[in-house]
């Protein structure tokens, strides 16, 4: 009885927030081009990083001009490819290295300004994690670190089942859910209050920067943030050896309203948001960028 | 001893840190989990469907995970597992995966999965996936990757493989797939691969797989791969396992299939004791009781040893084994079963004395021995008088021997079934006394047919078809679905509704298997029914022969454009009982069951023992018939075997006259044209339409529906045939004697069969050449198609005037059917003439030999 009430109040919950939802313009910018994966929108939108299918290589797309770019061609580049707040490309490449036959990650950064890139982090072994934050970036690899400065406003990102939030140059380290598989896909709302992450196990999970929960939104995949209030997702089944479905979703963070932007069956993925923007691939890799209305 | 694993591992570690090496970071992904509908199941005895105790491969690949994640961590490898548990919030997504991996920083990364052929075949071996095209992987060396963990899981000599390993890139192994390839390895950026260890529908394998330590050392190889892929082999330690099975009685698992040693039985429950060359016990495991005789002992020092197995029913046994740094060794026992008596047989059967009731023909010889037997030599030892014809099978690993004839035994005759001294045991001890048995056979030897529908070319309505089989005596109601199928023209098997099939019971007159078909039939298109051999009765007593039908779809509600509807048979309440026999009724109500209009009339009919139901309406009543037109009924029969006819009587001489429209023996729907002869020149009103039932047939009553009564003109287009029945026979010949003879005038319209205005002995010389097949007068000239091969070949398509068939051998007649299955001409030799057919499409079925064909012909003028 105690179970029916929650699912009443819930459902009733979400009845009381229930918004309406809608696209009002869908492109396709690359289709007949080339195929795009992982995209990664700047915050003001009118740029976009992508890569191919298995995250190898970086190319921008510059919406003003519909310009395309090469930024790196190295392995790996595009797999956690992240703008930082001054408007440069922080990413990591790996290499297998022939000797030794460990991998060897190289933290880069890009300018777009100079068009030129230059390595921040020497190659080094194990895993490197980069950090973004609302005054600057890091890179935290197992062997060296490289940060734009000690004081990155708020940053963010996960290691392991840890959420690491650095607030003006103080490093706390939460478990606000477990997973023993790892956190991941971690971000910062736009007013920087909110954090946004992925608990293997459990979903996604937003908190407040001291790693309280404020709501959990479901067993969902990378999330990151729409506004201030909403959040894009993905959300995808497999038989354990490939996708059998994978559609967009738009949750509201505080886990009272879920929409799905695509279908079930539209098999897109690799959600990204920036300046309005939403944009996604699908399993083919095509391309798509939509803007929305939420009354 | 964990301690000292650990000890070792923080060596090695130091040692590398020295060196300013870097010890690997190993994902490993435990494939699948949560038992869900993405995880793999195999029901296995004693578990059920869907038990989490049972196998599961998530269960499998994740003891796996354990072992390698803890050899590697015992080497000085860093890991990371995607799941420690097995529940649904473990069962993480594919690119939360990839992310993870990605995430950790690992230099590899290992997808842990077994295989499944998803097809009825079996097989068992090795499949190593890596990203990209065969040859040519995304992340450079997780084909090397691939490889040497491959060759480390081949040496496993515990399981038994039907091929060497396979490696392959996703892309290449998955074509349909367009090289969106496996969902673990895309986007990752270790080097990486998907392992399928074995094939875990396999049963022996499946059985393997629940054993820990096959797990274990198969997570034991994964490190020795992962050693080999870095080239380390400082590790210090070894493993030994392996399979115990018994070295002769044959395994059974129910019909699976099973290769080399997999078809010999796992001991289970065994002691393995692990001794030093002085005999010193060192460490004991044992076999599990789920059938797989595995065991294994891990992390040894290099050096030699020995192996002890202990089981209370086998003699025990001892060997040798070298243990080397960084392999994993294999020693399988084949162990003798422990049999201290002589064979004798402790039951049999059939049990059978002089006096008692004679046995079924084809009853087997069951013979039960208290060891299992040597078959060769056991089969050697068995004989039987008088000789028959038989095979043996041999059940419970070989302690239970079944002879069983071929065919059937001769029927009323002794037989006597003696097993000599010359049989014996697996242990090499023979039989101490004779074994004779003896038992007489019946009278009895097959399942006798009483009849079959479809028969051989009927024509079957192509909606809610019912076929029907009925014998002599009951059927097996079990797996009767089997040897009783009908398909396409395409060898695709029609579906049944099986909760409305309907089987005899005793009481019934005889045995039956009545089954409607759910599949949608083409009208046009033929079909054939079989009924195989091994259709048997509840004695056990078969077919003598499969039994094959063809026949041809039809639609029996097709337009007749030329016919006028008498009676739609829409109003029940329009029909009256004219008279019935002395224990006959019937009472007639509307049906939805219909092929025109909304209603039909059905007809229960219950005579006993036989009798005449006569019925008619106000419609039938008032319609004229003339003498020139013919009446065709839709009957919906049920295989009843009751009689229906029209009696007709003439409004000119007050003459009767009876259109018989045959015996109902098919179910469904069909069109029937009444065969009668009503004189061209009168005319004559329906007295009634008249069901009547015959004392022979066992069936008593019947339920048929009626619809649509037809008349239209009558042209039966076959040349000669003068008592208009379709047919050119002897009774058209005595027509003629009749009219020359004796002045009856019946069928004088028809009776000038050369046309020259006369009818004479000429007329009746011409009917004799059409029945001894010489007609060539009528033949035709040309069209006819060479004779290339045993295939009969019909043409020309459509034709106007001729329609010829050909074929290697003789045609001893063809026969033409309209759309309905009416049978509209028969002609006794290859053609048919069809100038005076209507336009339309027909069946042509052609008599060759003992070879009945039909073909769709049409005919356009």
């Amino acid at each position: 009885m105690k179970k029916t009430l929650l699912i009443i109040l819930g459902a009733t919950a979400l009845l009381g927030n229930a918004q309406q939802v809608t696209v009002t313009s869908s492109t396709s910018p690359l289709k007949g081009v080339e195929t795009a994966f992982y995209p990664t929108l700047n915050s003001s939108g009118d740029k976009l990083l992508y890569s191919d299918v298995d995250a190898n290589g970086l190319k921008m797309l510059d919406f003003s001009t519909n310009q395309v770019s090469t930024i790196s061609n190295d392995g790996g580049a595009g797999f956690d490819a992240k703008w930082s707040a001054d408007g440069k490309v922080y990413y990591v490449t790996s290499k297998v290295d022939e000797k030794s036959r460990l991998v060897y990650r190289t933290g880069m950064r890009y300018d777009l300004a100079q068009k030129a890139n230059d390595v921040v982090l020497e190659a080094q072994h194990g895993a490197v994690h980069l950090e973004t934050g609302t005054r600057g970036m890091a890179m935290n690899g197992e062997r060296r670190n490289y940060a734009t400065s000690p004081n990155r406003g708020v940053s963010v990102y996960t290691t392991g089942s840890q959420l690491v939030v650095n607030i003006n140059g103080k490093e706390n380290r939460y478990t606000p859910v477990e997973s023993y598989a790892g956190y991941l896909w971690s971000s910062i709302s736009p007013n920087g209050d909110k954090i946004a992450f992925f608990a293997a196990g459990k979903g996604i999970v937003v908190t407040d920067l001291r790693g309280k929960v404020l709501a959990e939104l479901g067993n969902y995949e990378m999330p990151c943030w729409y506004n201030n209030d909403y959040i894009v997702a993905q959300n995808a089944t497999d038989d354990g050896y490939q996708f059998t479905s994978s559609q967009i979703l738009l949750l509201k963070a505080d886990g009272t309203f879920k929409h799905e932007l695509t279908p079930k069956t539209s098999m897109t993925m690799q959600p990204t948001s920036g300046g309005g923007k939403i944009a996604y691939t699908t399993i083919d890799g095509n391309l798509t960028v939509i803007t929305i209305d939420i009354k | 001893m964990k301690k000292i694993f650990y000890t070792i591992a923080l060596m090695m570690v130091a040692v590398f840190a020295a060196n300013g090496q870097y010890m690997p970071h190993v994902y490993i992904n435990p494939g699948h989990g949560g038992h869900e509908s993405d995880d793999r199941n195999v029901v296995i005895y004693p578990f059920a469907q869907g038990d989490t105790a049972g196998y599961w491969e998530s269960n499998s690949n994740l003891k796996k995970g354990f072992a390698l994640n803890n050899c590697l961590k015992a080497k000085g490898y860093t890991t990371s597992m995607s799941r420690v548990t097995n529940d649904q919030n473990s069962d993480l997504a594919l690119s939360t995966i990839v992310a993870l991996c990605n995430s950790s920083g690992a230099d590899i990364f290992y997808a842990i999965h077994s295989n499944a052929t998803g097809v009825p075949a079996r097989r068992n071996h090795i499949l190593g996936l890596y990203r990209g095209p065969t040859g040519s992987p995304v992340i450079a060396n997780s084909d090397v990757l691939a490889q040497t963990l491959m060759e480390r899981l081949q040496v496993n000599q515990a399981a038994v493989w039907t091929s060497n390993y396979q490696i392959a890139g996703d892309f290449t192994f998955y074509p349909d797939w367009h090289n969106a390839g496996l969902g673990v390895l895309r986007g990752n950026n270790a080097v990486s691969m998907l392992s399928e260890g074995s094939f875990h529908d396999y049963i022996p394998e499946t059985y393997r797989l629940m054993n820990d330590n096959y797990c274990w050392m198969e997570g034991w190889n994964f490190s020795l791969g992962a050693d080999d892929y870095f080239g380390y082999q400082f590790f210090g330690k070894g493993c030994v396992a392996g399979n115990l099975r018994d070295n002769r009685m044959p395994r059974v698992i129910n019909d699976f299939i099973m290769f080399g040693d997999d078809n010999r039985e796992p001991v289970c429950n065994a002691t393995v004791i692990l001794l030093d060359m002085d005999d010193n016990p060192l460490d004991t495991c044992y076999t599990d009781d789920l059938y797989n005789g595995i065991y294994a002992f891990k992390m040894l020092d290099p050096g030699t040893y020995k192996i002890k197995v202990e089981q209370e029913h086998y003699f025990s046994q001892t060997k040798q084994v070298t243990i080397e740094a960084n392999h994993s060794s294999y020693c399988n026992f084949d162990l003798a079963r422990v049999r201290e008596t002589p064979p004798e047989v402790i039951n049999y059967s059939p049990v059978w004395n002089e006096g008692d009731a004679p046995l079924k023909a084809n009853i087997p010889v069951v013979l039960e021995f208290n060891w299992d037997m040597n078959t060769e030599i056991t089969e050697a030892a068995f004989h039987i008088e008088p000789a028959v014809d038989g095979h043996f099978r041999w059940e419970d690993s070989n302690y239970r021997m079944v002879f069983e004839p071929n065919d059937a035994y001769e029927i009323n005759t002794l037989y006597t079934v003696t097993l000599d001294t010359t049989a014996e045991h697996g242990g090499g001890m023979k039989m101490q006394e004779p074994f004779t048995l003896q038992f007489k056979t019946t009278y009895r030897k097959y399942l006798e047919v009483i009849d079959i529908f479809p028969h051989e070319g009927d024509p079957v309505h192509y909606k809610s078809a019912t076929i029907e089989l009925r014998t002599d005596s009951m059927l097996n109601n079990s797996y009767y679905y089997d040897k009783i199928v009908l398909t396409d023209k395409d060898g695709n098997a029609l579906t049944y509704n099986r909760r409305n099939t309907k089987t005899g019971k005793i009481g019934d007159p005889f045995g039956f298997i009545r089954i409607p078909v759910a599949t949608t039939m083409v009208p046009g298109e033929e079909y054939t029914l079989t009924i195989a051999k091994e259709m048997d009765d509840t004695a056990g007593i078969h077919l003598p022969e499969t039994i094959v039908h063809k026949f041809i779809a039809v639609d029996a509600g097709e337009d007749k454009p030329d016919a006028t509807v008498i009676e739609g048979f829409e109003d029940a309440s329009t029909f009256s009982m004219v008279t019935a026999s002395v224990n006959t009724e019937a009472t007639m109500s509307a049906s939805t069951d219909r092929l025109f209009g909304s209603k039909s009339l059905q007809i229960k009919y219950n005579a006993v023992p036989c009798g005449d139901y006569v019925f008619t309406s106000t419609a039938i009543d008032d319609a004229i018939i003339n003498g020139n037109e013919e009446l065709s009924l839709h009957i919906n029969g049920d295989m009843s075997n009751v009689f229906l006819s029209i009696d007709l009587r003439s409004t000119d001489d007050n003459s009767l006259k009876t259109i018989d429209f045959g015996k109902i023996d098919f179910h469904g729907w069909r069109y029937v044209t009444g065969k009668g002869n009503l004189q061209p020149e009168k005319t004559y009103k329906i007295e009634s339409i008249i069901i009547s039932s015959d004392t022979t047939e066992p069936i008593k009553s019947a339920t048929i529906k009626l619809d649509n009564l037809l008349k239209c003109q009558k042209n039966s287009g076959v040349y000669g045939d003068v008592n208009g029945d379709g047919i050119v026979s002897s009774v058209d010949i005595t027509a003629i004697y009749n009219y020359l003879l004796n002045g009856d005038d019946t069928y004088l319209s028809t009776s000038d069969v050369d046309g020259d205005g006369v009818v004479s002995s000429v007329d009746i010389t011409i009917l004799y050449n059409i029945l001894l097949g010489n007609n060539s007068s009528k033949a035709p000239e040309a069209e006819q198609e060479p004779v290339t091969n045993t295939t009969v070949k019909v043409g020309p398509v459509p034709s106007s005037d001729y329609i010829v068939a050909s074929a290697t051998g003789y045609i001893q007649g063809v026969e033409l059917y309209d759309m309905n299955g009416n049978l509209v001409a028969r002609n006794g030799g290859n053609y048919m003439n069809v100038e005076g057919m209507r336009d339309g499409h027909y069946i042509l079925k052609v008599y060759s030999g003992t070879e009945v064909s039909s073909h769709h012909v049409a005919v356009k003028h």
